[in-house]
């Protein structure tokens, strides 16, 4: 499962900095896929890094334990109105876009004093919520 | 002018217009600012002009409580002191280190920082330092590498520090001293004891001891006692010929508040890309100024924490130890280690330092202790050569100083979040809300807080003038007084406190 669900992510080009996915999968999967890659974490750490963070915050907040609530968390937290939904069919519209509103969101999250400590590393929420969500999709 | 006491007649009597007890850092700066004054100085030294083993054994004592260094070489007794072996940092106190502030116990000075401000700008001179200049924007004036963090000053700031050479004060101004006609010496004269008047209401004078067995009487009209915090305490403790408890310890306070700088590993610094943090970075004998990360006062106040700040130095691939793991009881091998230093470093050119890039930078606490009259230094029932009871430090630490650091290390990883600088990862043993340390946690040498300074003889063991509560003519010079040890190294601070005294004193004189 973990191979296949490689492969396509890859062929998708979902990876975080990669170009917008050209081949489409699940339009549920490929949103919330665009909100699970933490920009600060991917860059300072490792894949490795992002899932185990991930997995700690879930065991730590068992009720965030879930993709589609994660991913409704990260979208409620940005507090927009007109908020895409993660459940649309074309998410390569804002890939660029969001990344920013994310990046702006992580930065708002530390002005803010929301912040997380997972094993140690002082993070953000939504970036705890990124690392969660990562951790489920790549299994 | 310069006497080895060993050699005057047994039972002679020494006497000057002040006698400063201690050839340190504190008495050293005292005596020069009494050169030419027209008054006789006595500077009694319990060391000759280098490290000696029978000497040294003197300040053999017992850690009892947090692991510590070993007192027999955490402090040198000759001349120039502790000097002989510290690595140079100078930096003043903070505004808030002077304050009284609720959620800190005991916190509080007598004084103000801008009364200290005149001195430290003495102090600097002495300690062969720059301008006196501890804002970051003057140093990044001077070195366009030089580059704060982009952080919110308002959260987290950075804090200066200048380097001293070091300054070996037993090396740069023996020549001075020796060479000052109204200065007088006295090498390998220990006082054993301080003796006071009938009502103990001042001091009649003191009873001096060699290693040979000679033992001589020095009288003045003020006393500056300049030993360093833990042996300030110890001869106050043991002069008992007419206070039982020991001199100015009447409240049960000398010895108590002994404070250190808690140092530790805490946290780690990780940036996206790797980058040369020369701000931050120290080389030993090269670097002029650097910067720590430090807490606001206002931030300090609203979390209620101590004062912290934290140094950054690249993460080697292998974990260094920690300093307390490897430091020497052999006094001479601090002292050696320096000189090994002078020797690799002194050929290249001051000023230029090298700078890589790192990724990943360790972060290393220093916190102002909380005051706590339980951690304390105390007599032992074990004497020295000279008879004089050894000390027992039971150094304590309280929940307060734990989760300041904590607290400061979050903080910085907060605003480093913000300020999209990179992230904090806590190390281990801070993630945990149990009062115990790790075994790496150590000092700065910094002695502190056991005679300490109140307005109320209740509260404290010296007024605002450092004399002693209940004696006319018994001064206390250096670290010892502090209330508060802030998160600077105490060199700077102690210096200019000395000189503060010293014109004090000056006055009384005249």
């Amino acid at each position: 499962m973990r191979r296949r669900r490689f492969l396509q992510i890859a062929a998708a080009g979902t990876i975080a900095g990669a170009a917008a996915p050209q081949v489409g999968f699940a339009g549920i999967d490929r949103g919330l896929d665009q909100l699970a890659h933490p920009d600060m974490l991917r860059q300072i750490g490792s894949h490795r890094l992002i899932r185990t963070l991930g997995d700690a915050y879930r065991r730590e907040n068992p009720d965030e334990n879930d993709a589609r609530r994660l991913g409704r968390l990260v979208m409620d937290e940005a507090g927009r109105s007109d908020a895409p939904s993660v459940f649309r069919t074309a998410p390569d519209e804002y890939p660029g876009d969001l990344r920013s509103r994310l990046d702006q969101l992580v930065r708002h999250d530390f002005a803010a004093g929301r912040t997380v400590q997972v094993r140690g590393w002082i993070i953000s929420r939504t970036e705890a919520r990124q690392c969660a969500l990562y951790s489920l999709l790549y299994v | 002018m310069h006497t080895d006491a060993r050699g005057l007649d047994d039972n002679s009597l020494i006497e000057g217009d002040i006698c400063i007890i201690g050839a340190g850092a504190a008495g050293i700066s005292m005596a020069l600012d009494w050169i030419d004054s027209g008054h006789d100085v006595v500077l009694l030294e319990g060391g000759g002009f280098e490290i000696e083993a029978d000497i040294q054994a003197l300040y053999h004592g017992e850690n009892v409580g947090q692991r510590y260094y070993p007192l027999v070489s955490s402090r040198l007794h000759y001349f120039g002191g502790t000097t002989g072996h510290w690595a140079g940092f100078c930096s003043t106190l903070d505004p808030i280190d002077f304050e009284e502030r609720d959620w800190i116990p005991y916190s509080g000075w007598p004084i103000r920082r801008d009364d200290l401000d005149p001195f430290y700008i003495r102090a600097q001179r002495l300690l062969e330092l720059g301008p006196y200049e501890y804002d970051a924007s003057y140093w990044e004036g001077r070195d366009p590498e030089l580059t704060r963090l982009p952080l919110d000053p308002a959260r987290v700031w950075t804090k200066m520090w200048q380097f001293s050479p070091p300054t070996r004060f037993g090396r740069r101004y023996r020549e001075d001293i020796v060479g000052a006609e109204n200065i007088h010496l006295y090498t390998y004269a220990n006082v054993v004891s301080i003796e006071a008047n009938e009502p103990v209401s001042s001091i009649d004078g003191l009873t001096v001891r060699c290693l040979n067995g000679k033992q001589h009487r020095v009288r003045a009209r003020y006393y500056m006692l300049a030993c360093g915090a833990i042996q300030n305490a110890r001869l106050l403790l043991a002069s008992t010929s007419r206070a039982p408890n020991g001199i100015g310890n009447d409240h049960d306070l000398v010895g108590r508040f002994f404070m250190e700088h808690p140092e530790v590993f805490s946290a780690y610094l990780v940036l996206p890309t790797a980058a040369p943090l020369k701000m931050y970075l120290w080389t030993p004998l090269r670097t002029e100024a650097r910067g720590e990360l430090a807490i606001s006062a206002e931030q300090q106040s609203t979390q209620r924490i101590l004062n912290c700040t934290t140094s950054l130095a690249p993460r080697p691939e292998t974990e260094r130890p920690a300093m307390i793991d490897w430091f020497s009881d052999d006094p001479a091998a601090m002292a050696e280690f320096w000189e090994d230093m002078e020797e690799q470093y002194g050929s290249l050119e001051p000023g230029s330092i090298e700078t890589v890039p790192f990724s990943e930078y360790t972060m290393q606490a220093r916190l102002e202790q909380s005051p706590n009259p339980d951690s304390r230094v105390m007599l032992d029932e074990e004497r020295d050569a000279l008879g004089v009871p050894r000390v027992k430090l039971d150094w304590r630490l309280t929940e307060l100083d734990k989760r300041s650091i904590r607290r400061t290390h979050e903080l910085i990883g907060e605003e480093v979040g913000r300020a999209g600088v990179g992230r904090v990862r806590l190390m281990d043993w801070l993630l945990t809300d149990d009062p115990m340390w790790p075994s790496i946690l150590g000092g700065g040498w910094h002695h502190m807080g056991t005679t300490r300074m109140h307005d109320d003889p209740r509260q404290g063991v010296v007024d605002a003038d450092c004399k002693v509560h209940g004696l006319a003519n018994l001064f206390v010079a250096g670290s010892a007084v502090f209330p508060t040890a802030g998160a600077a190294n105490p060199t700077l601070t102690l210096v200019a406190m000395t000189l503060r005294l010293s014109d004090h004193v000056k006055e009384l004189v005249s």
